[in-house]
């Protein structure tokens, strides 16, 4: 019998998918697009209710179309679903429409079979309007019970940063083998993405006690990454996926929003745990962008000479009580008032002592703005933002990173070494390489737009600004200078400075970050 | 009219430190020369302040121009004040004196933050600052020897980083806010050619630290002695000061088992007298050390008794495993007529110079051997009693200080007006 063809729609990476029932095993599906023939990469099967059979009736075949030449003709390509000696026109319209067709009228199983697809990465579909459809239709599915006959999942962590970056731990031990993998979709309020999963690929050697009832295997943790395309509006939820479970989703779990080192703390200790070391950054690369993009430089106000004011951004890497000492050092070179960020989680009684102590030695007067680990953008602008860690700014000259003029971009580093080589793209390299310690001193406008071009992917600032001030560099768009220092010491004071279980520091986590973002886009 | 204000860390009536006994004495001696002085000491930390003060009280009054301020404690690493408005009190106190001349002796429980703030607001005021130690170089209690008990030559960030267990960096600024402070003020004395090249080479100018001993008021003249008298003098030696390892007790008790454990017994008996300390307290410190018989604890005694006490002595010794600044024991026994058998380092070694005996730091064989070089010698001992030169009155002090200070004009030609 012919194949019942319900819907025929092409993802984003031309891959198309046709969906439907056939009562035979093992059906002879092409596609004949023109004179070409494919056959499917892939092929699922899923029991439909709506059939009356526990047979596994419903299928989804993927064809790759991306291996055809010619795509700029595709749109005026004939295209037919061979089955056999039948065969099935498929307009165009299809190809583009009936992805949503399938998420609004689908039956569940369909429905279910898409999310598995798109959960596994055969299927990308990014259109803005299908994922919100999706997420409205699962706002209203149940979830599966952790723990049935057929299986057991435990989540130990499930979670995610404000910017949308998230992780999820667990084990699960499935009753009877199967072919298909444990899967993942995380879930915000019109967004789905799928979670790279590693199921199977920690030691939980803790879990022998299973035995009887599952397949315990001794590797039977799990783990997994993600990351939203721009930071969740509202609650998520994780929906984890599990094997031969075809009338439900699966497994829905609410995800907690955690400070972004409590998360790389968690994946750090879990990335230890993954007993093949070639999976190790999987974890971390999938909750990074896929790449950098520079930022460039965008249209702003003109500089017109303000009051001189300096937002002051600074990582206070010293003791606490040292702050007073720093504030007061740069008092003397501030051209107006100077508005402080603190790149800390919260204000202590002795950093308000010492903002207290040098406010009453700065003659330029002194406030305090904010006082959190991501930079806010204030409400009125300043004339000038200068970022540092104070262990910089208290070794570096400060004159001419707090000077007025000129009005540019300035990049101040430290170069032990004395050899800031001759061309823009090695400076930027060893800068980059090596962490220099570094201050950048810019009109605020020009800072606030070309810092919001710099993804939130990092745990520090200081990341992205680096980041920024490469790309400065890299443009000519700032002045570079070198301080003229020989002795230097790091501070290692504050959160920046803490060391998660493998060793490293913060800024350490977002130079590996920053390694596995280059490594996947070169 | 010019008032001078001198400002120590501590207050003698309630701890008595060298640094705070001999602002005291300058203090007192101006005051009997009628200037416009005024004292004000503090409580090194909040447990001396309960013990002294009411609940609220911020000062004591000693008398009209005697303070003590409530100290509310200080890390010496910063040298600045915990909360800032225990700074703004003391600075406001010390601004409501008005002084022209404001004359630090140590800064610690003053803070370096109240120092430079009174400093901007009295930009016409002199600021002198008498360096008693070296805790402005030193972060481990300003001695300059290491935790694990070697001397100190120099600071520099890694090696004190090495020694405190805290960051290079942290030493970078504790470096440069000190000498940021120490160059607001108009002058530094220092009471020892020692501790102004230790400063000097730290990083203050050469040429900005003057030195003037200690003033201390002592007898003109003492009776001559017999030989009878010297010769029991001769075995008669003494120990002045307190059971803190960097005194050295340890090494004279040492040095005397070993005195003791020797073959033949010296024919006039050998005594060695600790005052300042008595058994329990010294027992407590070292708990293992056996104490030979030929010492004896004498416990406490009042500063005012000391040079009698020391006059009774043939040697005082003084055995410290720290530098030393100029040690009042230094001057007491000078101003006794007794000689000294010093360490030979630091202020020790300066101030003991021609008069006294030194041996080699911390080596208890070195001092038995100093020791028995001059027990029984009435002779020896004569000779070293003909080289001692008095100690640096009060009224000379004061004279130096105005030179150095060059306050001969402002302070001595205008005279206290009331209370």
């Amino acid at each position: 019998m012919q194949m019942n063809l319900d819907f025929c729609f092409m993802d984003d990476a031309r891959i198309v998918a046709v969906a439907g029932w056939t009562t035979q095993p093992r059906p002879h599906l092409r596609l004949h697009v023109d004179d070409k023939v494919l056959t499917p990469i892939a092929v699922t099967r899923h029991v439909r209710r709506d059939l009356r059979s526990n047979e596994p009736m419903g299928l989804v075949a993927l064809f790759d179309l991306s291996q055809l030449s010619g795509g700029s003709g595709f749109e005026k390509a004939s295209i037919h679903l061979a089955d056999g000696y039948d065969f099935t026109e498929i307009h165009h319209p299809r190809l583009i429409e009936d992805a949503s067709h399938l998420v609004e009228v689908g039956v569940d199983e369909v429905f279910f079979a898409l999310l598995r697809l798109i959960a596994q990465r055969r299927l990308v579909l990014s259109d803005e309007r299908l994922g919100r459809d999706i997420c409205a239709r699962l706002r209203v599915a149940p979830s599966a019970a952790r723990e049935t006959e057929k299986h057991v999942l435990a989540i130990d962590r499930c979670q995610m940063t404000a910017s949308g970056q998230g992780a999820v731990i667990g084990w699960f031990l499935p009753a009877n083998a199967s072919a298909e993998p444990l899967c993942a979709l995380a879930i915000e309020d019109e967004t789905i993405v799928p979670v790279d999963l590693l199921p199977g690929s920690m030691a939980r050697a803790d879990l022998s006690a299973y035995a009887p009832r599952y397949r315990f295997s001794g590797h039977d943790g799990y783990c997994g990454g993600w990351r939203f395309p721009s930071p969740p509006s509202g609650a998520a939820r994780l929906l984890l996926m599990v094997p031969g479970e075809d009338f439900l989703p699966g497994v829905l779990v609410p995800i907690e929003t955690v400070p972004a080192a409590d998360l790389a703390q968690h994946v750090t200790l879990a990335t230890l745990g993954i007993d093949d070391i070639s999976d190790r950054d999987r974890l971390r690369r999938a909750m990074l962008p896929h790449m950098l993009s520079m930022p460039r430089p965008t249209e702003t106000e003109d500089d017109k000479p303000g009051d001189g004011e300096t937002l002051l951004i600074l990582d206070h890497d010293l003791a606490d009580g040292d702050l007073r000492d720093v504030l007061r050092r740069i008092g003397p070179h501030l051209p107006g008032r100077l508005s402080l960020q603190l790149l800390r989680p919260r204000l202590t009684g002795v950093l308000q002592n010492a903002i207290n102590g040098a406010a009453r030695e700065i003659s330029a007067g002194l406030d305090l703005q904010e006082v959190s680990l991501n930079i806010a953008r204030p409400e009125v602008m300043p004339d000038r933002v200068v970022f540092a860690r104070s262990s910089v700014l208290f070794q570096f000259d400060l004159k001419p990173i707090f000077a007025r003029e000129p009005v540019c971009a300035r990049v101040t580093l430290l170069d032990p070494i004395g050899t800031v080589l001759a061309t823009r793209t090695a400076q930027a390299e060893r800068f980059a390489r090596d962490l220099l310690p570094f201050a950048l001193s810019m009109p605020a406008a020009q800072f606030f737009a070309q810092l919001g071009q710099v993804p939130e992917c990092f745990l520090t600032e200081e990341a992205r600004l680096r980041l920024l001030a490469e790309a400065l560099v890299l443009q000519g768009a700032a002045e570079l200078s070198r301080a003229d220092i020989y002795r230097y010491f790091e501070g290692k004071s504050g959160p920046h400075c803490e060391n998660f279980v493998d060793g490293r520091d913060w800024h350490a986590f977002d130079a590996h970050s920053r390694q596995l973002i280059e490594e996947a886009s070169a | 009219m010019s008032r001078t204000v001198i400002v120590s860390h501590s207050h003698p009536n309630l701890r008595y430190g060298g640094g705070e006994v001999a602002a005291y004495r300058q203090f007192e001696h101006l005051l009997a020369q009628d200037e416009d002085v005024i004292f004000v000491g503090s409580t090194i930390g909040p447990e001396d302040s309960a013990k002294f003060f009411g609940p609220s009280q911020q000062v004591l009054s000693f008398g009209p121009r005697d303070f003590c301020l409530r100290g509310r404690g200080m890390d010496s690493f910063t040298m600045e004040h915990a909360e800032v408005r225990d700074e703004d009190w003391i600075f406001e106190f010390l601004l409501a004196l008005q002084g022209d001349v404001y004359h630090f002796h140590h800064f610690w429980n003053i803070g370096a933050g109240t120092i430079r703030r009174l400093r901007a607001a009295l930009p016409k005021a002199k600021f002198i600052c008498t360096l008693h130690e070296l805790t402005a170089i030193c972060a481990n209690h300003g001695q300059m020897v290491k935790r694990s008990g070697e001397l100190c030559y120099a600071s520099s960030e890694v090696a004190c980083a090495a020694c405190v267990a805290r960051p290079p960096i942290d030493f970078v600024l504790r470096k440069t806010r000190m000498l940021e402070m120490l160059g607001l003020f108009n002058h530094l004395l220092s009471p020892s050619e020692f501790l102004r090249e230790r400063f000097e080479d730290w990083g203050v100018p050469k040429g900005r630290i003057a030195v003037i001993e200690n003033g201390l008021d002592h007898h003109a003249s003492f009776r001559p002695e017999t030989e009878a008298e010297l010769l029991a003098k001769s075995g008669r030696f003494a120990f002045f000061g307190q059971a803190t390892p960097t005194k050295g007790l340890d090494v004279l008790i040492r040095a005397a088992a070993l005195i003791e454990a020797r073959d033949e017994a010296p024919e006039l008996p050998l005594s060695i007298e600790i005052h300042g300390v008595d058994k329990d307290s010294f027992t407590r410190m070292w708990p293992d050390l056996e104490i030979p018989d030929c010492i004896h604890f004498r416990g406490r005694y009042r500063p005012q008794d000391c040079v009698d006490i020391m006059r009774g002595y043939g040697w005082i010794i003084i055995p410290s495993v720290w530098w030393e600044n100029s040690p009042v024991v230094i001057q007491e026994a000078r101003a006794a007529g007794t000689p000294m058998i010093a360490s030979d380092i630091g202020g020790m070694a300066e101030k003991t110079a021609g008069w006294g005996l030194q041996f080699r730091v911390g080596d208890p064989a070195a001092l038995a051997s100093a020791i028995m070089s001059v027990h029984g010698q009435p002779d020896a001992l004569l000779v070293h009693k003909s080289r001692i030169t008095p100690p640096l009155g009060l009224e000379e002090f004061a004279a130096e200080w105005m030179e150095a200070c060059e306050l001969r004009k402002s302070v001595k030609a205008r005279k206290l007006v009331g209370a």
